[in-house]
């Protein structure tokens, strides 16, 4: 990704597009308390378009609840939103999603990808991922999927005299790494993925 | 005709009225009195299209068009009998039906089974003479799967129910052709409240069939039924409802289906018609390997706000659940799929996959998707995609570039979209889907 803005734990966002080609952002989230987040994302000229990662990881008592609202203002006006998502321990994730298109837009682009991973029986997450759309020339998409870490992958890496928790770690990290996959510099991938190591709490 | 009409609006007087006609037992005319009082209570649904132009006091709560629900379409009062000539239904039930429920205005006009399937212990009869008959059986799970209280048009519902069919299918007994009621609205200012109770015992299976068609008026009617389903260990229930009322009609339903033990229950909805609907059917798996499907297919047009969707709980472990809607948009249409899928802490290594698939026709239509997604346990495996376009430009050119005119192709192209919901249908009724969907497309 160009121009990308790397942001840690924004309460509040708001950004408004109005120029074409602006900047991608990847938003790292890595607080172990309870917090809103409210985020909304306004794309008020045409020809705007932006990337935005979230990368989430919370633990032990954490409760964090997220308000995000995507407004479609202008005609061929695209975004590209994902989600990856770690929960360990008793945290709890709320997620309220808004896509919003105006009537009589033309070429609207726009997509909420979440991928989320619960380590503990006691994580649970809750998502209302909504879509109003009032135009017809769109091509809207929400997707949406939870699971545990895979069996299969750990009990091989255990067969290899891996221990249980540095084998999550290791997936924690695989996960999160490949969204920065030839995306960003390397100054700026080797700062994130330090991070995201430091946040892993196991 | 003997047509009795009560008065219209809705009084505690008009509710005993209708528990008296219908001869019940007390605790059924205590129970709608409660459930009275709890429809005024509760408020009206905080979601969803406004309700604000629905006016109780205008509806006819009970029309009864003759006394008593016949068993052979001759003893059928001839202008009845000609509507549902008119609509195919008895040539239906000679071909490919093993019973046949007919309702008109609030009562069941025609009950129908083919007498070696009573003598297997299959009751399908009208949910007035299932109370008469079999009131045991009937009030160990009647008002159980949706509860007066549930929501405010469950709670009117309960007080004022008349009509709709109860089905037991005993252990072991697999029916291999459907049953089907079929509900006419024919007066103006209508309320029906059919309700409609079913009980799978184990090792059964059971498909069955609702249609459901009115006249247009210029004013409103009301259509608010309750289905309550009970499918019993290892037993298999499907349930499929073609809905087509004329577009002054508000359909606010509440259906759900417990499902036991190793069963599957499969809920198939198609809407067509109606000025406002408001529809859920919910699934409640709470047995071990408890299976749930719900499909879905709407159209809206000019005038028409559909609002429907899937509910789906999963309750114990290893169950499993799919959710797919389709809708379609046009000429300022609004559809909408609203759902939840709960997956709770006990539902270890449960799955679900919900798909919401939207096509918009013009830029006058609105389209939109309020899923809920609760998972509690990780052990889960959840999925949820929801998608929302317009016709694929590439597909048409390539479709006119083969000589189809824009028209067919956009035909092809729908009913093409709608065809994993179809193809579900027997032929009988896909075949005239496929005829709707064309003229809705006109």
């Amino acid at each position: 990704m160009k121009n990308t803005i790397y942001i840690k734990n924004p309460d509040d966002l708001k950004l408004n597009f109005i120029k074409k080609n602006e900047a991608n952002f990847i938003i790292l989230i890595n607080e172990n308390i309870e917090n809103k987040y409210k985020y909304t994302l306004n794309l008020n000229k045409e020809n705007t378009s932006s990337k935005i990662l979230f990368l989430i990881i919370t633990g032990e008592n954490s409760k964090l609840d997220f308000n995000i609202f995507v407004n479609h203002f202008a005609s061929k006006t695209s975004l590209d939103l994902k989600f990856k998502t770690v929960l360990f321990k008793n945290a709890h994730l709320n997620f309220n999603g808004n896509i919003f298109v105006e009537k009589n837009l033309k070429k609207i682009k726009s997509s909420m990808i979440h991928q989320n991973l619960l380590e503990s029986k006691e994580s649970k997450i809750i998502s209302k991922p909504n879509l109003e759309i009032n135009s017809d020339e769109v091509e809207i998409n929400h997707g949406f999927a939870t699971g545990n870490f895979n069996k299969e992958e750990i009990y091989y890496l255990q067969s290899r005299n891996l221990s249980k928790k540095t084998i999550k770690k290791e997936l924690t990290k695989a996960f999160l790494f490949k969204e920065l996959e030839g995306k960003i510099s390397k100054e700026l991938k080797k700062q994130i993925k330090q991070d995201i190591i430091c946040s892993i709490p196991l | 005709m003997n047509k009795n009409i009560i008065k219209k609006g809705l009084t505690e007087k008009i509710i005993k009225e209708i528990s008296s006609f219908k001869e019940e037992p007390s605790w059924m005319l205590e129970f709608r009195l409660k459930s009275f009082e709890i429809f005024k209570s509760k408020p009206m649904p905080s979601f969803g299209p406004s309700l604000k132009d629905l006016d109780f006091d205008s509806i006819n709560y009970y029309i009864r068009p003759q006394d008593k629900t016949h068993t052979k379409w001759e003893d059928v009062p001839k202008n009845i009998k000609e509507t549902f000539d008119h609509l195919g239904v008895p040539e239906s039930e000679r071909g490919f039906l093993a019973g046949t429920g007919a309702q008109f205005e609030s009562e069941m006009v025609y009950h129908s089974l083919k007498e070696h399937l009573i003598d297997q212990g299959i009751i399908f009869e009208s949910i007035e003479n299932g109370l008469k008959n079999h009131e045991e059986l009937f009030k160990k799970y009647f008002g159980k799967i949706v509860p007066a209280s549930d929501n405010k048009f469950s709670a009117l519902n309960s007080a004022v129910w008349s009509g709709g069919s109860f089905i037991y299918i005993p252990k072991g007994i697999k029916l291999d052709m459907p049953l089907q009621a079929y509900f006419r609205m024919n007066s103006e200012n209508l309320g029906q409240f059919e309700r409609t109770l079913i009980i799978t015992d184990e090792d059964s299976f059971l498909h069955y069939i609702e249609g459901c068609t009115a006249p247009v008026y210029t004013t409103d009617s009301l259509h608010s039924a309750v289905v309550e389903i009970i499918a019993h260990e290892n037993s298999r229930m499907e349930y499929t409802t073609l809905q087509n009322w004329s577009k002054n009609v508000y359909n606010l339903v509440t259906k759900r289906a417990f499902v036991k033990k190793n069963a599957e229950m499969y809920w198939l909805d198609v809407n067509l018609g109606s000025k406002i609907t408001m529809k859920y059917p919910a699934i409640y798996l709470m047995g071990e390997k408890a299976k749930g499907e719900i499909q879905s297919l709407a159209f809206a047009e000019k005038g028409q706000n559909i609002d429907a969707g899937a509910k789906i709980f999963h309750i114990a472990k290893k169950t499993s659940s799919l959710v797919l809607s389709k809708s379609i948009s046009k000429n300022g249409g609004i559809s909408t799929y609203r759902g939840i899928t709960k997956i709770s802490e006990d539902a270890n290594f449960s799955k679900s996959k919900t798909t919401c698939d939207a096509l918009i026709l013009d830029n006058t239509s609105i389209s939109n998707t309020y899923p809920t997604n609760d998972i509690r346990t990780n052990s889960a495996n959840f999925e949820h995609e929801a998608k929302v376009s317009r016709i694929n430009d590439e597909k048409l050119h390539y479709l006119k570039s083969r000589g189809i005119n824009e028209k067919e192709a956009n035909t092809m192209m729908i009913n093409g979209f709608a065809d994993p919901i179809t193809k579900k249908l027997p032929m009988e009724y896909a075949v005239e889907l496929n005829r709707l969907i064309e003229l809705y497309l006109k």
